[in-house]
């Protein structure tokens, strides 16, 4: 019986007319959290964002996790005020060739004044993620 | 040479001339490296060079979003569009395409119409569904049908056999006339059931009807072994405007079941008609008609008297007047009287009902009276309601940490008995302290309420009601430890004798709670105060946003327990509940899918 299974699916497969080496796999960095906290601690081999008890503080630190990168990567922060860039940050990760499945890095920002601000991540020149924020 | 060069062009041509017949009504199409789909999202995202195509216009970018639901997406990441480039795109695909580019450079400078920054969901939140798929090729047509090429599908995480193409999602059915398949399920109660549906969308005629065929015979269930049921409902009128005719009709082979109804609605600036008309039959028994009509005048906002008729064209009729008048938005009065006359095989009734009621809410209090009188006009005899409630606002003393709440009341009744009335005559009183808890040492909580009713019934025998309820609470974390007494009295005092009953019942409960789980469990104790039975229930989520329910009972005094049910549960698309567990009272395993 399980091999007649096996052998349906085999057949459904050849059926499918798709090779393994031609189905999509996923190529590209991404960015699964763009978080301000109040800061990180190390909990073992983790780092934990600590989070502000509700509103933004004025000393915000810009906490991010990236997924699926491939070699030397360029993280590029730039926060603007009123739609003018006001601070820029470069973070450089990893090794040629090397494969990173789960990165998290952070960066801490000036302290800014009350306002609304406009987070923009790019990742080796690609703008991956933008974030609107309000500090209070 | 020629000829081959020839047939290639021809070839060409025909393929061309195919796809554009295939992708024709598509609202996008994106081609990509990576392209995921989940089916409970209803949600794209693409990456790695996205070549895609919105309402025939091209975007090019490293990632792309898109929600078939909210029809609004995203393009980040080097994206060049109208021959400019940008670092994001925006768009919406509502009724016109409208767009927004904006680029982070020294400034934000953004370009075409403004919009709000859509929702993003990320691969890791796709990839959370159920069922999701990775493909090379998408399209999305006008009503959410979603077709991709070189598809990897995906079910509870784990891959599944790949295909060259296939259909995502069916989409909704198009907005004109159609038919398509209905219900497809399987129940204890219908057996096999599938259905045709006809879905009606004409200018004039809109309506959805249904025909199932249920099969039972082959699954050896109780009840018609086989047939069908017919139901739907329709309006006729211009699309967009009040329809002038509504129909709703059922049929079922299964005792020969018939309900038919026409309803029309016609409303004007003075006067509000309606017209409704009722057709009901069953095997071996009359049909049942009825004819009903009403009308109202509605000029004032106040007083808006209305007139109905009803009538099953032979014996029985019904005509009503009936009118509220509502001078202030505290005093609300309804009027009306009805005479009723209903003829069936075997009984004749008359009867004429009047009937008042007015209700008084100024802030502090509410006072509420209403009066009945109805005559039997046959047998020449009356009933009598009245009844008169006078509710005071809860009061707060000691800082909002005491309720306490007065209520009066008087209620009176006479209705035949024999040859003569029974009356009652019973004015009463209530009031009802509540708490919203007191802080006892060693972090417990104290929660008390009491109830004491009053009553005077014909004004010889008085009861008095008292009902309280005390609870200690103490919070640990998730977890609420609670012990509950609860205690009634009753007693009644007729001249100088006290006759009574008092009961205490004594509760525990333990009760274990987070974000998206919870359990509890109950223990009850009897009069004397020794176990009576536990009570544990719980519903709590696991991987795959599968969640597992449980119920038991287990009986002290039986030593055993009574009740058990467990199961694993699945919500599937939103469409569907999956149910998989076991039932200690049926004594088996069960799958149970209940559509939502």
């Amino acid at each position: 019986m399980k091999k007649m299974v096996l052998l349906f699916l085999v057949l459904l497969g050849f059926i499918s007319c798709v090779s393994v080496k031609n189905l999509p796999q996923n190529p590209s960095p991404y960015i699964s959290k763009i978080d301000l906290v109040k800061g990180v601690k190390q909990e073992g081999e983790r780092i934990v964002p600590l989070p502000f008890k509700g509103k933004i503080g004025k000393k915000p630190m810009v906490f991010l996790i990236l997924k699926n990168a491939t070699g030397v990567n360029r993280v590029k922060i730039r926060l603007y005020s009123k739609k003018i860039l006001i601070e820029e940050y470069e973070i450089s990760f990893g090794k040629p060739g090397e494969y990173y499945s789960r990165v998290v890095l952070w960066q801490g920002l000036k302290a800014r004044k009350k306002g609304t601000y406009t987070l923009a991540i790019f990742v080796n020149r690609n703008l991956l993620g933008i974030k609107k924020f309000r500090i209070e | 040479m020629e000829r081959f060069t020839r047939s290639c062009w021809i070839r060409a041509l025909f393929f061309t001339v195919l796809s554009s017949l295939v992708l024709a009504g598509n609202l996008l199409e994106i081609k990509a490296p990576y392209i995921l789909y989940s089916q409970d999202h209803k949600y794209i995202y693409a990456c790695g060079g996205v070549e895609a195509k919105v309402a025939g216009k091209k975007i090019r970018s490293d990632y792309f979003y898109y929600s078939i639901r909210a029809k609004e997406g995203q393009a980040t990441g080097s994206v060049e569009f109208m021959e400019k480039k940008y670092d994001v795109l925006v768009f919406k695909l509502s009724k016109k395409f409208k767009w927004m580019g904006i680029n982070f450079g020294k400034k934000i400078e953004k370009a075409g119409s403004p919009l709000s920054m859509p929702k993003l969901r990320s691969p890791d939140e796709l990839k959370k569904a159920a069922v999701f798929f990775e493909a090379h090729r998408i399209t999305v047509g006008k009503y959410g049908k979603v077709k991709g090429w070189d598809v990897q599908p995906y079910v509870l995480g784990a891959p599944s056999i790949p295909l060259s193409s296939f259909i995502l999602d069916p989409g909704s059915p198009p907005p004109k006339t159609n038919i398509r398949p209905g219900t497809l399920r399987f129940t204890r109660q219908d057996g096999a059931m599938v259905g045709l549906v006809l879905d009606i969308k004409e200018k004039i005629y809109r309506g959805r009807y249904e025909t199932r065929y249920f099969e039972r015979g082959l699954f050896k269930l109780s009840g018609e072994p086989r047939g069908i049921i017919f139901s739907g409902y329709g309006s006729l009128g211009r699309k967009g405007k009040t329809s002038w005719l509504e129909n709703s009709l059922f049929y079922t082979t299964e005792g020969k079941y018939l309900d038919f109804s026409l309803y029309s609605r016609r409303e004007g600036k003075i006067f509000l008609f309606v017209l409704q008309n009722r057709v009901s039959s069953r095997q071996y028994e009359k049909p049942y008609y009825w004819l009903s009509s009403s009308l109202r005048f509605k000029k004032y906002r106040w007083f808006q008297p209305e007139i109905s008729l009803g009538w099953d064209y032979r014996s029985s009729y019904q005509i009503s007047l009936a009118t509220y008048i509502n001078p202030h938005p505290s005093l609300h009065m309804d009027l009306s009287w009805m005479k009723n006359q209903q003829v069936t095989s075997y009984t004749t009734t008359r009867t004429s009902t009047s009937s008042f009621h007015v209700s008084y809410n100024p802030s502090i209090f509410n006072f509420s009276a209403s009066a009945l009188l109805s005559r039997d006009l046959l047998e020449k005899t009356k009933r009598k309601d009245i009844s008169l409630n006078l509710n005071f606002r809860p009061l707060s003393l000691l800082q909002e940490s005491l309720s306490a709440g007065f209520q009066f009341f008087f209620m009176f009744s006479s209705f035949p008995y024999g040859n003569d009335y029974y009356e009652k005559l019973s004015p009463g009183m209530r009031v009802s302290l509540s708490s919203s808890g007191y802080s006892l040492p060693m972090g417990l909580i104290f929660l008390p309420s009491l109830d004491i009713n009053q009553t005077w019934e014909r004004g010889k025998i008085s009861w008095t009601e008292f009902n309280y309820f005390l609870s200690f609470q103490k919070e640990m974390g998730n977890l609420i430890l609670a012990l509950e007494i609860n205690g009634n009295s009753r007693y009644k005092l007729r001249q100088l004798w006290v006759e009574g009953t008092t009961n205490v019942f004594l509760n525990g409960r333990i009760r274990w709670r987070t974000a998206h789980s919870s359990a509890s469990a109950v223990f009850y104790f009897d009069r004397n105060m020794s176990l009576e039975r536990i009570n544990i229930r719980g519903d709590i989520s696991l991987f795959w946003e599968l969640s597992f329910r449980f119920f038991s009972l287990y009986n002290q005094r039986l030593r055993k327990i009574t009740i058990f049910e467990g199961y694993l549960e699945k919500n599937l698309r939103g469409a569907i509940k999956v149910q998989l567990g076991y039932s200690l009272s049926h004594k088996k395993y069960f799958i149970r899918i209940i559509p939502l």
